[in-house]
């Protein structure tokens, strides 16, 4: 009978991934499979509604990550010039609330912040430290029966902050388009708008396609990922990670001064590949390890033409997704 | 003056035929959420969908559509109440229909032997079952049960077999709590070190679509939802035992359907699946069925509800829920196609 569709939706689409994949977002998977109530609800009498003090369940939510990783030193050149190794330590966090305002419009706003520190071995033109610190602005739109939309402006300071300044400041925007045409099978469009960047749009698609009982394909960017699912609490997953950001570094950006360099926009790319677990260890938390090569990492200082690119080396990540 | 009688009786029959399709129409947009539907539209073949609004239960969600289907309401509705997902669902691996009281005949052919993942993990589970913490939505004594039934099989035993032994038991006395009171009184959920009460879940779906509730009054208190004295066993017209392979584990359930029929003609039927061993606590069809003519033939109006329970919603909140609900309705959408293909074919 047909309530099974709902079951078969009830347990076969993870929602979460939609539109934070539309979005371009760094994301985790979604709700478990198997999680209990716990609401401890008090009876409810036929025909009556249950009581007010029960929170209406599309009020507000909050999405809360954060990951912190490692990369090995990685041999790094700019032109045919050695530069030297660099290692990094790279920590991000994000905390998003949504808000309803009404069936069809949900307003997202929070913060965000993310930093990459760079081990620099002998005397390298490069910052140590790149980082921002944004906040969140956005909605999420129900646009037609099967599509939804989010607009997302980033604004905030994106730099090296050692003197932070008008040069700091950018407000990248991110469009993204989902479309639903199946439980199994979702496409994501966007766009990321990012002014001070050497290449400041940048389109993106891709799909989310279940195509086997345990199998995901995740092709979206800018995680890229095949998931399986060993047991209903864990998950195993291979895959790319993207890094990349606009920032502007200023006099004083490096271990030695370079003038060609200072006061400039810098934006950062980093390509990683590798494997991991994703563990659902409560409700809505989510924890998840993974480890293998960073395959590519450049600085693109791009309005002096210049580009440091590393070789690949190993990386660590560790992260965790808690929504409430 | 013979012509003269027989035109004017056809325009009385054409002028009562329009009126009861407006009242049809008029009844259906007066509880539901599609207050500009037109049949003209709804002949041409569309489906109107509509997710539901957004609830204070918080694993609840209600799909709403309504369309036409050519076909009378007693076909229709026989369609409904007797569908057999086996040959058209792949994740299907039993299903079958069951008297009330269940006969040992019933399940016959239940067999948990498969090579699908989640039929496998179902029995290995099953295996392993420890009353204080286990995953399926059963009782506290039911995997007492389970544990016991295992223990005493030995470990020479074929474990699909032990496993049906141990389930069989469940599903008979679920199937007899049913007999006994209808909806009125199901046995909790405790899993996870919680209770979950499916009849409580039920009244808090209906709790939340006060219209709705009041559409079907009738109808839902015969399946004991308003006390055991108000069940009526005659409305209890068809019960089907299934076992799901969702992907990760396969769920075993049982479901009714209850049917009232009007003296108009129109009919409503409630699709209940009130036992199910993982994935949701609740899911039920909501339907009424109204008499309507489509190019001169006899058709049905139908408005369709879905509701549902899981524990997933309860944590899908923001844009995940949003998502949730259309992809809902884009699966509604396709199922109501294939059930009026599947109805086409049996009218021939």
């Amino acid at each position: 009978m047909n309530p099974r569709l709902m079951c078969a939706i009830a347990q076969g689409f993870r929602p979460a991934t939609v539109l934070a994949v539309a979005a371009l977002a760094f994301t985790l998977a979604g709700p478990g499979l198997f999680a209990a109530d716990s609401s401890g609800k008090s009876k409810t009498r036929f025909g009556e509604a249950p009581g007010k003090e029960e929170e209406f369940a599309g009020g507000v939510s909050f999405e809360n990550k954060a990951q912190y990783s490692v990369t090995s030193g990685s041999r790094t050149r700019s032109g045919s010039t050695r530069v030297g190794h660099v290692s990094s330590q790279s920590a991000a966090a994000e905390s998003v609330m949504s808000l309803h305002l009404d069936e069809d419009i949900l307003l997202r706003a929070g913060v965000g912040w993310e930093r990459h520190s760079f081990g620099l071995a002998g005397h390298v033109p490069l910052p140590k430290e790149l980082q921002s610190a944004n906040l969140i602005i956005g909605a999420d739109v129900d646009i037609s029966d099967q599509w939804l939309m989010r607009m997302e402006i980033q604004p905030g300071v994106y730099g090296d902050w050692l003197n932070v300044g008008f040069d700091d400041l950018n407000s990248p925007l991110i469009i993204g388009f989902s479309w639903l045409p199946d439980k199994d099978l979702q496409w994501f469009f966007g766009i990321y708008v990012n002014p001070r960047a050497d290449v400041p749009v940048f389109p993106g698609m891709g799909l989310r396609w279940k195509f086997a009982d345990r199998w995901t394909l995740m092709a979206l960017p800018p995680n890229p990922r095949i998931e399986f699912d060993l047991t209903e609490n864990l998950t195993l997953f291979g895959g790319a990670n993207l890094h990349y950001g606009t920032y502007h570094v200023n006099n004083v950006h490096g271990v030695v001064r370079s003038h060609n360099l200072d006061d400039n926009m810098v934006d950062y790319t980093e390509i990683r590949g590798g494997l991991g677990l994703k563990w659902k260890v409560a409700r809505s938390v989510d924890l998840q390890l993974q480890g293998g090569s960073m395959l590519y990492r450049e600085f693109d200082f791009h309005r002096h033409d210049t580009k440091f690119r590393g070789k690949p080396s190993l990386y660590g990540e560790f992260g965790i997704v808690a929504n409430f | 003056m013979n012509m003269l009688i027989r035109l004017f009786s056809f325009c009385l029959c054409a002028v009562s035929a329009f009126a009861a399709e407006d009242a049809a129409l008029a009844k259906m947009k007066s509880f539901s959420s599609f207050p500009d539907a037109t049949l003209a539209v709804l002949a041409g073949g569309e489906i109107l969908t509509q997710r539901g609004p957004l609830m204070k239960f918080r694993r609840g969600m209600l799909g709403e559509s309504c369309y036409i289907v050519k076909a009378t309401p007693a076909a229709t509705a026989h369609g409904i109440q007797t569908f057999d997902p086996s040959g058209e669902d792949s994740s299907v691996h039993f299903h079958s229909a069951i008297h009330n009281p269940v006969q040992d005949s019933d399940l016959a052919k239940l067999n948990l032997e498969s090579s699908r993942y989640g039929v496998k993990r179902f029995v290995t589970k099953t295996q392993a079952i420890v009353p204080i913490q286990n995953d399926f939505f059963i009782s506290k004594a039911e995997a007492a049960q389970i544990q016991k039934t295992v223990k005493a099989a030995g470990s020479a035993a074929k474990p699909a077999d032990v496993a049906r032994q141990a389930w069989l038991e469940v599903l008979k006395a679920r199937a007899a709590e049913f007999d006994k009171g209808g909806l009125s009184k199901l046995s909790v959920y405790e899993t996870g070190g919680a209770t979950v009460d499916p009849v409580e879940d039920i009244k808090s779906l209906f709790g939340e679509l006060p219209r709705i509730a009041g559409e079907f009054k009738q109808l839902l208190a015969e399946t004991g939802l308003e006390g055991a004295g108000t069940f009526r066993k005659e409305a209890a017209g068809q019960l089907y035992a299934e076992v799901i392979n969702y992907d990760i584990q396969a769920t075993l359930e049982l479901g009714a359907t209850f049917t009232r029929e009007f003296p108009d003609g129109h009919i409503q039927i409630l699709d209940c699946i009130y036992f199910s061993t993982g994935i949701f606590y609740v899911s039920m069809g909501v339907y009424e069925l109204w008499p309507v003519e489509v190019g001169g033939k006899p058709a049905t109006l139908v408005w369709r509800g879905d509701l549902l329970s899981t524990p997933t919603l309860e944590i899908t909140r923001g844009v995940e829920r949003m998502a949730y609900g259309k992809v809902m309705m884009v699966e509604i959408r396709k199922s109501i196609e294939s059930f009026r293909k599947r109805v086409a074919k049996a009218q021939k």
